[in-house]
């Protein structure tokens, strides 16, 4: 079992370390991510999130649920390594741990407002039309990828850059990767996704 | 007088009359021996082979409340203390190299000097590094428990272990409570949780609970 784990996860690696060139022609693919923008009603997925910290050479992986439904409602169901709850509803977070359920207004903190339309934008594929920043196109024979680089001062105290990587069909958002300045970064993969599959709104809530 | 500030002096004073009694249930060892802090005489709480530990951990300093992972890692003789939310944002990374914790990386928002002078403080404490390289005093009493004593200028810890094992560190300045940090082990290993609190003026509650790779 952990010998094809292994060949699993190598093969992912594989398949996201292919070679990358240019795209050619950058308006097509922005029509097919806003018609993929355009269509998406709900998104539900499970999500493996690895951080690396590359001085330390160590990573810390995460493991979880997640839930779309547009226009702005995101949860963010963390199985493992603990359980761990985070719902954007509109302007409003919760965030439920073990011990308690916080509430937050979305606009009385700049960190998390910069971190969910960070989000929102990137599973909503519009992340590059952001006047934050500048976007530069790739493919390979599997993959599109957005190299994301922020020209917002404060982002980029924090980011180098973002890459998004998208199907070859332009359905969803396959992986995202936030590389910090010291060449740490965060990657989020999505697997066993569905669309547009039916989302009650009362699950974009915490109590 | 009016009536508040009398009960507030009432209340104080009680407050430092336990605190006082905190500092004496130490102060008459049966018995005393000098030594030095060593990794044999406190076991450390970072891995001294390279690998690293991590906790999940709670933050509560300045009415303000933070979660996430914590990862201590020994490389070379460089400790590495870093803070991630469960987002993946690294809020802080300290290391301490001779003997001097210093911040590497602070989040910009996290990033008051008096909040980060109160976090480095409290964690150098809770992972008892301040301790190691010191000398001390192994006492024995005839009512209680054995304990080590270290004593810096106006600042004395007191280590009460099973085994080698920190159970629980108290610390005073200049005879008044600190800071407290339980330890708590179990069949999985040495401290699986730790709690610590920080009184005085700036209050921090930090709670670190191991997270045991599967």
């Amino acid at each position: 079992m952990k010998k094809y784990l292994a060949l699993f996860l190598l093969m992912s690696i594989v398949g996201f370390s292919q070679t990358f060139k240019q795209v050619k022609d950058t308006t097509a693919l922005k029509q097919k991510i806003e018609s993929m923008s355009k269509s998406t009603v709900t998104i539900e997925s499970d999500f493996t999130q690895e951080k690396n910290l590359s001085a330390l050479t160590e990573k810390i992986t995460s493991k979880g649920h997640f839930t779309f439904k547009k226009d702005n409602l995101l949860r963010w169901e963390y199985n493992t390594p603990y359980k761990y709850l985070i719902v954007i509803n509109k302007d409003k977070i919760w965030i439920k741990d073990d011990k308690k359920t916080s509430k937050y207004d979305m606009n009385s903190n700049k960190v998390f407002k910069e971190i969910n339309d960070i989000m929102l934008s990137a599973v909503q594929g519009t992340v590059f039309k952001s006047n934050k920043f500048k976007t530069a196109y790739f493919e390979s024979e599997k993959f599109y990828k957005l190299e994301l680089w922020p020209l917002d001062k404060n982002m980029k105290q924090t980011f180098k850059k973002i890459n998004l990587f998208f199907d070859k069909s332009v359905t969803s958002v396959m992986k995202m990767e936030m590389v910090e300045n010291n060449d740490d970064a965060t990657t989020l993969e999505f697997s066993n996704k569905k669309l547009n599959a039916p989302v009650s709104d009362a699950i974009f809530t915490a109590k | 007088m009016p009536r508040f500030p009398t009960r507030y002096l009432l209340l104080s004073s009680i407050l430092i009359l336990f605190a006082g009694c905190a500092y004496h249930r130490y102060a008459h060892p049966h018995t005393s021996q000098p030594l030095v802090i060593t990794n044999d005489v406190i076991s450390p709480l970072i891995p001294q082979d390279g690998k690293s530990v991590k906790y999940k951990a709670s933050i509560d300093v300045l009415n303000k409340h933070f979660s996430g992972i914590i990862l201590l890692k020994q490389m070379d003789s460089v400790k590495h203390f870093v803070f991630i939310t469960e987002l993946g944002m690294k809020m802080f990374d300290f290391e301490m190299k001779n003997n001097r914790f210093t911040p590497v990386y602070v989040f910009e928002p996290l990033n008051n000097p008096k909040l980060i002078g109160a976090l480095t403080h409290d964690f150098e404490t809770l992972l008892l590094l301040d301790l190691y390289g010191k000398s001390g005093e192994y006492n024995t009493c005839l009512n209680g428990r054995d304990f080590l004593r270290i004593k810096e200028g106006d600042l004395v810890s007191i280590v009460e272990r099973e085994g080698t094992v920190a159970e629980k560190r108290t610390s005073f300045v200049k005879k008044r409570k600190d800071t407290q940090t339980t330890y708590t082990s179990s069949d999985k290993g040495p401290y699986e949780h730790i709690a610590l609190k920080q009184y005085g003026l700036v209050k921090i509650y930090i709670d670190l609970t191991k997270l045991n790779d599967e």
